[in-house]
């Protein structure tokens, strides 16, 4: 980012907000995103050529299921670990289980079959609310950690402790969870954001609570995970938050979907994470891991989506234009790529886009007609200009050339 | 909600949620008021069609109803279609006598305001103008402008708009990419002039929750050190990194008064903050007692409106946000439900009460759901919970790769004995 032109109010930090050193991602697309009830649930071939993306787009790890759930999760999950294995696809699977034996089983027949270690993601409701529901005692939450957790480590598994509804349960009941869970050699926590119920402030406060519980027990090494949901619409902010506070793997999925309203879309995530500097800025592998998720899970890409959206490098409005024009006329490249924009489309391999609409000026089909090799005469600019405010919607291609043709033909 | 961190009562819902974020409200109580940009910004997507001025006009009475306190209804500036639209729009405000703060934008152009002047006499409206003007360097280096010029500029167009009985909304395009010494002289210098509002505008959605805060609260620090305490802060941002409604509230906790929004987050490139979304979460904080039951029906009118539907994913008000198809959520509602708490059911899995949006919890049946969501389904459809129906549609379910629809669960429910 050019210095000099952008002043960044994110940065400077009076308050010294920690920088991170080195962050991972988790893909949950094909655990928690098909939990989404919109989407379709796609065969096992079409689920690896996500994971594939998945490589490119730098994620390291990815829950590819839960075969505690029933036989087709059980075998769909077995077939992605073992291409991931043949492969040697650059990324950890893991996958999802209960506090229950049968659940930890199915994770361990996996493992011991395709012959790598899995990481077992083990979930347990620790909300007030849920305990209510469920009729649990703190003390029947400490039991099922130790035993579920011990079951695992005996039998190598690398184990990831969710506290599921983590940001609605008290204090002193997760210090005892989680105890528990470090006690008997997991490796990781995860603070589950289940509901989608916090705030950054709530995400600050938990992360720093787990981090100082860990601290008093001199277990340091024990990495949190941050896994959201974006009922609030709060999903992305909260996720970077957590990163702030010191969470080194953040959870998210292809285009948010998930339960519910989703998780943070996993393209959002990296593309801030490359905008603060975090991981690299080549972040053109999104697009197509975007698209194959839109493809393999039958649900289309927002056209207002963040970063793979088709509006997002696109303008029709007379203003814009004519800023983007002048940044044009200066032959400079990167204004062009910023004076309307916060990302850079250049960073994902796209260009900023100006069009022809009701809310155009001179400038858009200036633009368009210079893009588009055509004389820029002021009568031409004037015919389409006409005809885009008489429309109710932006002019397509088509329409343009048309027009523009017809405007060449008349001064011929 | 709980209002405080921890316990409340022994029985209540409240006393079963610890809540981390409680601090936020307790230390931040406060009104926010809210500016819809739907008709200003929201037409600027490339995606939305443009309304007829009937169409606005019955967006602008629901609007009236939902505690949104003003609305932008566009840019009279843009051409002699913009402007007699926006003319016809303020005689409906004037003539139905909305509770809406009228507001249209001008560049900092004397030729704007004229149009704005005019839109204002011929509707015999109070007008708050929108009076706009890039302060970040890009845009300067983009446009070849001086800051002593836009000093200048801006002393004047703002002396005449209130000399011409327009109240002055003055906002700094792209303050958030804007050097903290520029904006406050630019900022200085509309007050100075007359101006009752400044607007920070995060125009290319570059601002973390983080930039926000500082950038409020420098800005409140600077209004104050003038003396220039009653002067309102608003907060205008973008999706682009998908931080919109973080921003606006880390905004508003900072001490903007007016958070602005579109209906369904339609705007420029990816959209604005969602005003559905503002209205829920303010009302989480305690910020504001908008009438949220009417909140679909603002968004369906929207998406009616613009051309655009509304994604299943959407907060609040998508056909997914309270909705599950997945077996351990659904076991813990059946619980829920078959104690007849309702309002269990209604947070156990869910961080907002769908009662509030006058919508309810619903659970579906799918290939990831178990014996619970078809119990529930059955329930709630009045079938008898027979254990050959369950198993039937169990099977069904699991050799779906979709959800099922209602249509084929009424079906499967009602098929006589194993088949």
């Amino acid at each position: 980012m050019p210095s000099d032109l952008v002043f960044d109010w994110n940065r400077e930090r009076p308050g010294g907000v920690p920088q991170r050193r080195a962050l991972e991602f988790d893909d949950e697309t094909l655990r928690d995103g098909v939990q989404s009830p919109s989407v379709r649930i796609p065969p096992v071939d079409e689920q690896l050529e996500l994971v594939r993306h998945m490589v490119r787009a730098g994620i390291g790890s990815a829950d590819v299921g839960m075969p505690g759930s029933g036989a087709r999760a059980a075998a769909d999950a077995e077939s992605l670990c073992r291409a991931i294995v043949a492969e040697q696809l650059a990324i950890r699977p893991n996958c999802a289980a209960r506090t229950v034996a049968a659940d930890i089983e199915a994770v361990l027949a996996i493992q011991q079959r395709i012959g790598a270690p899995i990481e077992i993601a083990l979930f347990l409701g620790a909300s007030p609310i849920r305990c209510r529901v469920e009729g649990w005692s703190v003390d029947d939450l400490v039991r099922r950690t130790e035993s579920a957790v011990a079951l695992a480590v005996r039998h190598s598994a690398p184990v990831v402790f969710v506290t599921e509804d983590t940001t609605r349960s008290h204090p002193d009941t997760l210090r005892r969870v989680l105890s528990a869970a470090a006690e008997n050699g997991a490796r990781r926590l995860c603070v589950a954001d289940t509901a989608g119920h916090a705030t950054p402030l709530t995400v600050i406060r938990v992360i720093r609570f787990v981090q100082r519980v860990l601290g008093e027990w001199g277990r340091r090494e024990i990495g949190l995970d941050w896994h959201g949901h974006n009922d609030r619409g709060l999903a992305v902010a909260n996720a970077l938050t957590a990163a702030w506070a010191g969470a080194s793997r953040i959870h998210a999925t292809a285009l948010g979907v998930g339960e519910r309203v989703g998780n943070p879309p996993m393209e959002q995530v990296i593309a801030n994470a490359a905008l603060e500097g975090w991981v690299d800025r080549d972040i053109r592998a999104l697009p197509g891991y975007a698209a194959c998720a839109a493809r393999i899970l039958g649900v289309p890409i927002p056209f207002e989506a963040p970063v793979v959206g088709r509006d997002a490098f696109r303008t029709t409005t007379g203003v814009h234009a004519a800023a983007i024009a002048k940044a044009r006329a200066a032959e400079d490249e990167s204004l062009v790529d910023l004076v309307y924009s916060s990302l850079p489309a250049s960073w994902l391999g796209r260009a900023q886009v100006v069009e022809v609409g009701p809310q155009s000026g001179a400038s858009n089909v200036r633009l368009w007609l210079a893009d588009h090799g055509f004389a820029v005469g002021a009568r031409t600019v004037a015919a389409i200009l006409a005809a885009a405010k008489r429309s109710n919607r932006p002019l397509s291609d088509d329409e343009l050339l048309h027009l523009a043709h017809e405007a060449e033909r008349g001064r011929r | 909600m709980s209002r405080e961190a921890g316990p409340a009562g022994p029985d209540s819902t409240e006393s079963l949620v610890y809540d981390w974020g409680a601090a936020e409200r307790e230390s931040g109580r406060r009104t926010v008021s809210f500016c819809d940009e739907t008709l200003r910004e929201g037409l600027q997507s490339p995606s939305s069609r443009l309304p007829t001025v009937e169409e606005r006009l019955e967006f602008l009475h629901l609007l009236g109803g939902l505690g949104v306190d003003a609305a932008n209804v566009g840019f009279p500036g843009a051409g002699s279609k913009a402007r007699s639209e926006v003319a016809s729009i303020c005689r409906g405000i004037a003539a139905a006598r909305l509770l809406l703060q009228a507001q249209c934008a001008a560049r900092t152009r004397i030729e704007d305001l004229e149009a704005v002047h005019a839109v204002a006499e011929s509707a015999g409206l109070t007008i708050e103008v929108g009076l706009f003007i890039g302060s970040s360097p890009l845009r300067r280096a983009a446009e070849g402008w001086r800051l002593d010029d836009q000093l200048r500029v801006v002393a004047r167009s703002v002396a005449w708009a209130v000399a011409h009985g327009l109240r002055v909304l003055f906002v700094t395009e792209d303050t958030t990419r804007s050097r903290p010494d520029d904006v406050r002289r630019l900022y200085l210098e509309a007050v100075r002039a007359g101006a009752t509002r400044v607007c920070i505008a995060d125009t290319v959605g570059f601002a973390t929750p983080l930039g926000a805060q500082r950038l409020t609260a420098f800005l409140l620090g600077a209004l104050s050190d003038t003396g220039a305490r009653d002067v309102g802060i608003d907060w205008h941002g973008h999706n682009d990194r998908g931080l919109a409604v973080a921003c606006a509230l880390a905004a508003a906790s900072a001490g903007a008064g007016r958070l602005h929004g579109t209906a369904l987050g339609i705007g420029e490139r990816v959209g604005n903050a969602p005003m559905e979304q503002l209205l829920v979460n303010a009302r989480m904080f305690e910020w504001s007692k908008a009438n949220l039951g009417r909140l679909m029906d603002y968004a369906t009118l929207a998406s009616c409106m613009l051309g655009v539907e509304i994604p299943a994913g959407q907060p609040f008000v998508g056909r997914d946000a309270f909705s599950t198809a997945t077996g351990v959520h659904a076991a813990a509602m059946l619980k829920a439900l078959e104690r007849n708490d309702g309002e269990l059911l209604d947070s156990v899995y869910s961080a907002v009460p769908a009662a509030w949006l006058a919508r309810r919890q619903q659970v579906e049946v799918g290939p990831l759901s178990g014996v619970s969501n078809i119990r529930f389904w059955l329930r709630l459809h009045g079938y008898p919970a027979s254990d050959e129906a369950i198993a039937r549609i169990l099977r069904f379910a699991k050799g779906a790769d979709h959800v099922l629809s209602d249509e084929e669960l009424h079906r499967l429910a009602r098929a006589p004995g194993p088949l």
